[in-house]
């Protein structure tokens, strides 16, 4: 059904004009990110951002302004263990 | 139950004696001079009464009290008369005007029994065909529903999209019929013409969700479509030569007029262009040898009166739309066809003096192919709708009282989906077949309590079944039904209650409350209507479409203008949307649907200008229409993808000379609705989007200015020669039709904007068309 579906919208591309237009961004609510994962042998990885409106300029700065690097992060296990995460910088992203 | 019957006839029958000293009112019939044909839309004006009236299709209008007052009648095409009523109280009369080429003075009464109208009822509308011609025409093919669209309370067109939209409803909930039989598929060109061959089409009415219960009607709305009648047409061929299409129609009947054939064929020819645009262009760069699309159209019906008060009539439409595409560059090759087969026979015979009977059979079929190969997958998709359809029906005339009753049956036999798909790591095939019956009967009346006032009360009952060989599992639900035997039965009730009221000032008030009931689904593939779209009937498993409209009217008619303005609210339930994106295989096919409500409410208004050398229309809408699934943002009333806050349309013609005329046509409309993701965020070291909403976006407004000229050419070989010049989108606006997301790249690696780009389909037409008749 997917693919009769993108056949329709080809069709459709094939035979149209473009035009770039200005489109008014909803207000948005920016809301905190929570991406982690726990592997055995090593250490728990929590990535913590902010999302951001989809129409935007995006550039270095606006990017690295999704980072939230002010929060506590607490990690509990079932058994009643807990432990706080520390900040550090992710080469990669930087 | 004819028990029941014979009890409401006789009760009728004691009403209607009960109020005989009531005032006296005439039915009028206004007839053409020279051919003695019925004429429509003639205003008329009471001058001692100072109240007017219109007369209807069969060119009847009734008023009362008029013995000794002196009527105007006025028409664009006729002289203008006045016509002095005798003090005698007579029940009928019969009022002949003399078209303007020709002047005398004579006067010729008979007398005649005319039906009463559905006079009660709110929300109709009316399309004539001679100023359904008169619009600008999109590449010289004037189009009756796109004069329908331009009526309030209906979407006006927007970008590629033919569907028709009533109320805040979809386009799967009109009822199309065609001289007798339903059209289920009615467009061509993907939407951009409808199938209706406007050299033989009189009139369309529709019934904005108030039809009265004998019409069978869809929840939003029924369109009725009447092709000319050959026994009051002269014979005679008509044609037009537009751009991408021809059109010659003929109408003849013997001298006695006991039989008569009117028909039409429309025939494309783009392949043309696909030649001719080969010898200019290089291969690569041309769109139209890549392409390919072909329609035609064949459309009539014949007529057979061997006495007064019977008559034989028998329609037909077959009509089909080719369209392929291959692309190399893209990996890209498809096609699809899809059409309509159509025939019905209907006998109406007068069995009485006040009674008539009408007796139809039909058989109505759509069905759509698409084959394709893209990036080395193989796709074969069929749908078909067939139906089967048989009636009885009496209309009786009383002093007061109009009664319909009637009995249909219908069998349908569906295929929704027929698809082979063959890709490169898998095969897999899909088919599903539904067959249903459904019986059902109706009782009406519109009764005239006082001149004025009048009350339509009406009630339709479906004994609706679904028939195996019939297969559901689900869980630890397993149902399978052989062939012949019943897999699920329902009874269902529609009915519609309705008041008018006339006040003194010539004008009227009415309103009316509807229950309507639809048997069939039309699943949308895409958030466009295409028309690949897919009926579906209701079954065990998918409740068929119920819902209430209630409105409130008021009309105001003047000799010159006439004004009307109509409040609506509606509630639907069980409305359905197609899930194209559903993943795992599902087993069975009415598993793929959301089922939601939707709501929708709004006002029109139109004020109209019928008769002098200028005349125009301005019809607005301010509407909102909604709907809310419960698997969709946890049952969140969203914007239906059509709701449109604003519509409004202005239409003028002026008629310069018997040479020129002209005539413009601007439309404005709020932008359809979309959902795009309104945020995005890092999730597993890639960026993903954030929806908030369905729905919540809206497209730039939708505007278009059409201009039109018409020249009437002098010609000795010719009954009438004319020339058309169109101009559809003046001022090139760049109307969106979908819109996308774009990501620009900037200098350094991080510089990223994000922007939208719409695509629009129509840039400034301009077209010339010629129509001709002999």
């Amino acid at each position: 059904m997917k693919i009769f579906f993108a056949f329709i919208i080809l069709v459709l591309f094939c035979a149209s004009c473009q035009k770039d237009v200005d489109l008014d961004q909803p207000s948005y609510q920016e809301k905190i990110v929570v991406d982690g994962y726990i592997e055995t042998g090593r250490s728990a990885m929590v990535f913590l951002t902010m999302s951001s409106p989809f129409l935007t300029h995006y550039d270095s700065v606006s990017i690295r302004n999704t980072f939230l690097n002010y929060a506590k992060i607490t990690l509990v296990s079932s058994t009643g263990e807990t432990e706080v995460l520390t900040l550090f910088r992710e080469k990669k992203f930087f | 139950m004819r028990r029941i019957l014979v009890m409401l006839f006789l009760m009728g029958g004691v009403i209607i004696r009960s109020f005989s000293q009531e005032p006296h009112c005439t039915s009028y019939w206004v007839v053409d001079s020279e051919t003695g044909n019925p004429v429509a839309d003639v205003y008329v004006w009471a001058l001692q009464k100072e109240e007017g009236a219109v007369t209807n299709q069969d060119g009847s209008f009734q008023m009362c009290e008029t013995p000794g007052d002196t009527l105007v009648l006025r028409h664009t095409s006729y002289q203008t008369k006045k016509y002095s009523v005798t003090t005698k109280e007579l029940d009928s009369l019969t009022i002949f005007i003399e078209p303007k080429a020709i002047i005398t003075e004579e006067v010729k009464i008979s007398a005649s029994l005319t039906p009463l109208n559905d006079q009660a009822i709110p929300g109709i509308g009316r399309v004539v065909v001679e100023s359904a011609l008169k619009l600008p025409s999109v590449l010289g093919e004037a189009d009756v529903i796109r004069a329908l669209q331009q009526l309030p309370g209906i979407q006006s067109v927007s970008e590629g999209v033919g569907g028709i939209f009533v109320r805040g409803g979809s386009p799967g909930q009109n009822r199309i019929d065609l001289d007798g039989m339903e059209l289920m598929n009615p467009v061509h060109l993907m939407g951009i013409y409808s199938v209706f061959n406007p050299l033989i089409t009189k009139d369309v009415n529709v019934y904005k969700g108030h039809s009265p219960v004998s019409v069978s009607s869809g929840l939003s709305s029924s369109i009725i479509v009447f092709s000319e009648n050959p026994l009051l047409n002269s014979s005679g061929v008509k044609g037009s030569l537009g751009n991408i299409a021809t059109n010659l129609t003929f109408s003849l009947h013997d001298k006695p007029k006991k039989f008569g054939v009117i028909a039409g064929v429309r025939r494309s020819y783009l392949e043309l262009y696909r030649e001719a645009s080969k010898l200019f262009l290089p291969e690569e760069d041309n769109y139209f040898a890549h392409s390919f699309y072909s329609f035609y159209d064949f459309h009539g019906k014949a007529i057979y009166q061997p006495m007064n008060g019977s008559r034989f009539s028998f329609s037909w439409y077959l009509g089909k739309d080719v369209f392929s595409m291959d692309n190399d560059k893209i990996q890209y090759k498809a096609g699809t066809n899809y059409g309509n087969g159509a025939a019905s026979l209907q006998w109406t015979k007068r069995t009485g003096a006040n009674s008539t009977l009408k007796v139809s059979m039909g058989y109505t079929s759509t069905w759509s192919n698409f084959q394709g190969q893209v990036l080395q997958n193989d796709i074969d998709f069929k749908s078909r709708f067939q139906k089967y359809s048989f009636g009885a029906s009496m209309v009786k005339t009383f002093d007061k009282h109009l009664v319909r009753y009637g009995l249909e049956g219908e069998w349908h036999k569906t295929l929704p989906q027929d698809m082979n798909l063959i890709m490169i790591e898998d095969t897999s095939r899909y088919y599903d077949k539904f067959q249903n019956s459904d019986l059902s009967w109706f009782l009406e009346d519109t009764y005239s309590v006082l001149p004025a006032l009048s009350l339509y009360a009406g009630i339709r009952g479906f004994y609706y079944s679904t028939w195996g060989p019939y297969t559901y599992k689900k869980d630890d639900v397993y149902q399978n039904y052989g062939t012949g035997e019943v897999a699920d039965n329902d009874s269902y009730w529609s009915y519609s209650l309705a008041l008018a009221y006339k006040l003194q000032n010539n004008s009227s008030i009415k309103v009316a409350w509807t229950r309507s009931i639809q048997l069939q689904h039309l699943a949308s593939l895409s958030s466009m209507p295409l028309p690949n779209d897919l009926w579906m009937m209701a079954s065990p498993h998918l409740a068929p479409q119920k819902g209430h409209q209630w409105s409130v009217e008021y009309n105001k008619e003047t000799p010159v203008f006439s004004f009307s303005s109509a409040a609506f609210v509606r509630l639907m339930q069980n409305q359905l949307i197609f899930n194209v994106s559903l993943n795992e295989k599902v087993a069975n096919f009415e598993d793929h649907f959301y089922r939601g409500k939707g709501r929708a409410y709004g006002i029109e208004l139109s004020v109209n200008k019928k008769i002098g050398n200028l005349q125009g229309s301005i019809n607005y809408t301010l509407s909102k229409s909604e709907r809310s699934f419960l698997q969709i943002f946890d049952g969140d009333w969203f914007n239906d993808k059509f709701d449109r806050t604003h519509d409004l349309s202005l239409m003028s013609s002026f008629k310069l000379s018997d040479k020129w005329s002209f005539s413009a046509n601007w439309t404005y409309a709020t932008g359809t609705s979309m959902t795009l993701p309104s945020g995005r965020m890092w999730m597993m070291g890639t960026v993903m989007n954030d929806y908030d909403g369905y729905n919540q976006f809206r497209l730039p407004d939708y505007h278009r200015l059409d201009l039109s000229a018409s020249l009437t050419l002098k010609s000795h070989l010719f009954k009438s020669s004319v020339l058309d010049f169109s101009v559809i989108n003046l001022y090139n606006r760049a109307n969106p039709y979908f819109l996308f997301y774009k990501v620009v790249k900037g200098d350094s690696n991080y510089n990223i904007d994000i922007g939208a780009t719409q695509i629009s389909l129509f840039p400034i037409m301009p077209s010339v068309s010629w129509k001709f008749s002999f």
